[in-house]
């Protein structure tokens, strides 16, 4: 019992503000949690995909106003010792061939 | 709990019309289009009280087409978080003065969430009615023109402040 409380308190509480969006998202994640499972957790709360039709649709995180290239890290290598922490996901588009 | 709550009007103050055209006028008389992302509280009733012009390094306006970097886009995201805003409609100009219709590329790269509103201004902006305006609103996965009858009875037109704001990437933003 003991393990599992101090377990649950080095959560971290992650917050995702998208702007087209009321809601931001929120869920606790555990310090050793990939930032990619994060990244889906968000684009499915927000009804998102990335996607190729004529033109490319990605979308991605920033942290601390910048824009987090490598997913494949936990998130306590971004946010370190923070018990919390504010991503956005924001949408990226590339434009296809006419 | 959606993040995206049905919107059945949206209020509009005229000082955002205004603020719109001010902003991309300039651009217009250029020969290249502009626009702004028109902010506020989502609602059953949305109001806009927020207008801002994205500028600077990731802004592209061209004679045609106008887009708006991820960077830029995520400043102005942080913009809006601070005042806790959300994007309800994006406003750009098109250079004709014909009937503004959606080109393939404001339907692949405009806000693509339930009841946005995108809004094109023909004439580069010059024009000042309203009722001129396309007005076009996003429904089961495309946009959908608002005939003029649905325009007036869910775009209200008011009275009121809205906020005006130059953003740019490196999140600087100038009232």
């Amino acid at each position: 019992m003991a393990q599992v409380e101090a377990k649950k308190k080095q959560e971290v509480k992650v917050k995702i503000d998208y702007l087209p969006a009321t809601e931001d998202f929120k869920k606790n994640y555990a310090p050793e949690a990939i930032v990619e499972t994060i990244r889906t957790d968000a684009k499915n709360f927000f009804g998102v995909q990335d996607r190729q039709e004529r033109d490319t649709y990605f979308y991605y995180l920033t942290f601390r106003g910048e824009r987090i290239e490598d997913t494949n890290v936990t998130l306590e290598s971004l946010v370190k010792k923070a018990k919390s922490a504010h991503f956005s996901l924001v949408e990226q588009i590339t434009a296809g061939r006419f | 709990m959606t993040p995206y709550p049905p919107i059945e009007r949206w209020r509009l103050p005229e000082a955002a019309c205004e603020q719109t055209r001010a902003a991309v006028k300039p651009a217009g008389r250029r020969g290249v289009e502009s626009g702004v992302f028109w902010l506020g509280r989502r609602a059953g009733v949305s109001e806009i009280t927020a207008v801002v012009h994205p500028i600077g390094e990731g802004v592209e306006e061209t004679p045609f087409y106008w887009s708006v970097s991820p960077e830029v886009y995520a400043a102005v995201a942080a913009w809006a978080n601070l005042r806790r805003l959300t994007l309800l409609a994006v406003a750009h100009i098109h250079l004709s003065a014909a009937q503004p219709r959606m080109s393939p590329t404001d339907r692949t790269q405009g806000l693509k969430v339930p009841d946005a509103l995108a809004i094109i201004l023909p004439r580069g902006g010059r024009e000042p009615a309203v009722d001129a305006w396309g007005w076009f609103v996003y429904e089961d996965s495309d946009y959908r023109e608002l005939e003029s009858r649905e325009r007036a009875g869910r775009v209200e037109l008011c009275a009121g402040e809205v906020e005006f704001a130059n953003v740019e990437a490196d999140g600087k933003g100038v009232a």
